[in-house]
């Protein structure tokens, strides 16, 4: 085990972390607010529109990850000869990806509260926005806390795949020091453990929001 | 009961030190030699229509096999886990058009050279401005992670260096305009010019020395195959191999 190696390299796994932590942060936003819509459209009573939603859902579940991410890093320039820088690329992925699983979270959420509350703000004049607005999704949000941290622990985790397309993130960042050094035992043990904190962390901030946020 | 544990400590070390004992080229003809290559890199190797792994490493090893009388089995795997690979043992030998550096000297042996050639730089045909090392400062560079010409790419300061997994990666991601120039040794430069012809070369670097990786303690191993790439040399087979390939 060669220690000094992975303290001489802990500056540079740090930026990669830093990236892999921005990627993450960017998706799961993006994935939340699309996902938002996504969910919505899913459980509107326009046939079309939730039967094309449901398409978007299965055929994001449906696909590797890691094919997305090739399909737009090198299929959009491909097809609008225009180029995409890696980072954004990953974003846009991670994003869409992302939505497709919020979606499915947030109706879960929205189908758990109980339809009677709806019937009471229906008939206290709240509009049909305001009951989703005020009453149905903070109460949604709330309950599916934490199915999102566990998404956001599996983007933290996938976006290791972003190496493929040479994001310098953490996996990237242990790969590259571990090709120059050939010590890969090192590496990666270094990388898992800093994933590890990221996602410790992740979940530890999760446990405070639910216990603040608890319905009462 | 605790008589037979001692026993088979006892029976566990003597084996292991059988096994130190016991020479590489020993053992290789025992079982086979074991080779492990990256079959993204074409013409040295790269995978046929039927998912074979086909290339001048190929042959070569297949002579080498047939001078020291083993048999030659090709593991392909991804290229930065063959050094690894092979100093963990799961491979004997590292055939991947690896081009010899002291870096890797100080961790592995290599065989006598058996190609020279340049590296070049390779940018698409709209491309001005790129001739030298020095004009690739602010520009995207495609390489292969773990390669030499990574290394390379890496000195030219301002140079944003992308690595990827697999050197048809770094020559896509130059094609689809991700990356505005690609560093690879000539032969492999060709290759890719063939498959893309939207790109050309732009530069010669230095010229560089291929050899097949071993592990420093089969000195054995190496000796035998040195020698076969030397009679391979004298007697006209590897310019044939290279008139077959590298044409």
């Amino acid at each position: 085990m060669d220690f000094g190696l992975i303290r001489e390299s802990l500056p540079f796994l740090l930026q990669g972390a830093w990236v892999t932590l921005r990627i993450t942060a960017l998706s799961l936003l993006f994935g939340i607010l699309l996902g938002t819509l996504v969910a919505l459209a899913r459980m509107s009573p326009i046939r079309w529109l939730s039967g094309l939603t449901l398409g978007y859902i299965e055929l994001l579940r449906g696909t590797p990850l890691l094919v997305q991410i090739f399909l737009i890093f090198f299929g959009i320039p491909q097809l609008t000869q225009q180029q995409i820088n890696e980072f954004v690329a990953g974003v846009i992925a991670f994003s869409i990806n992302s939505s497709a699983y919020v979606a499915e979270i947030l109706r879960a959420g929205i189908q758990s509260i109980p339809k009677g509350q709806r019937e009471a703000a229906l008939s206290l004049g709240f509009s049909p926005t305001q009951t989703l607005r005020y009453i149905i999704l903070p109460q949604a949000f709330t309950r599916v806390i934490p199915p999102l941290v566990n998404e956001g622990i599996t983007l933290l985790k996938n976006s290791s795949l972003l190496s493929a397309i040479a994001v310098v993130e953490l996996t990237r960042a242990g790969q590259l020091i571990s090709a120059r050094t050939f010590k890969p035992f090192e590496m990666y043990l270094a990388v898992s453990l800093i994933y590890l904190v990221m996602t410790l962390v992740l979940s530890f901030v999760a446990r405070q929001l639910e216990r603040r946020w608890q319905v009462r | 009961m605790r008589k037979g544990i001692v026993v088979m400590v006892l029976m566990g070390l003597l084996g292991a030190s059988g096994v130190l004992a016991q020479s590489c080229l020993a053992n290789v003809k025992a079982n086979g030699l074991k080779v492990g290559t990256s079959p993204d890199y074409p013409p040295f190797e790269s995978l046929d229509k039927n998912n074979k792994i086909i290339g001048f490493d190929v042959d070569l090893l297949n002579l080498i096999g047939a001078e020291l009388g083993v048999k030659v089995n090709f593991i392909g795997q991804s290229f930065d886990g063959l050094i690894p690979a092979l100093l963990s043992k799961k491979i004997d030998l590292i055939a991947a058009g690896l081009t010899i550096t002291e870096e890797r000297k100080k961790s592995v042996d290599f065989s006598r050279p058996y190609i020279s050639g340049p590296n070049v730089i390779i940018t698409r045909k709209e491309t001005t401005g790129i001739s030298k090392l020095e004009d690739l400062a602010g520009k995207k560079v495609a390489v292969q992670i773990g390669s030499a010409q990574e290394k390379i790419a890496s000195g030219v300061k301002g140079a944003e260096v992308k690595s990827y997994n697999l050197y048809t990666d770094a020559a896509l991601a130059l094609n689809t305009r991700q990356a505005d120039a690609l560093i690879v040794h000539r032969f492999v430069g060709r290759a890719f010019l063939k498959q893309y012809p939207d790109l050309k070369v732009v530069a010669e670097l230095n010229q560089v020395d291929t050899g097949l990786a071993l592990r420093k303690e089969c000195s054995d191993l190496r000796r035998a195959i040195d020698a076969a790439i030397e009679k391979l040399e004298k007697n006209g087979k590897m310019d044939e191999l290279a008139a077959k390939w590298f044409k």
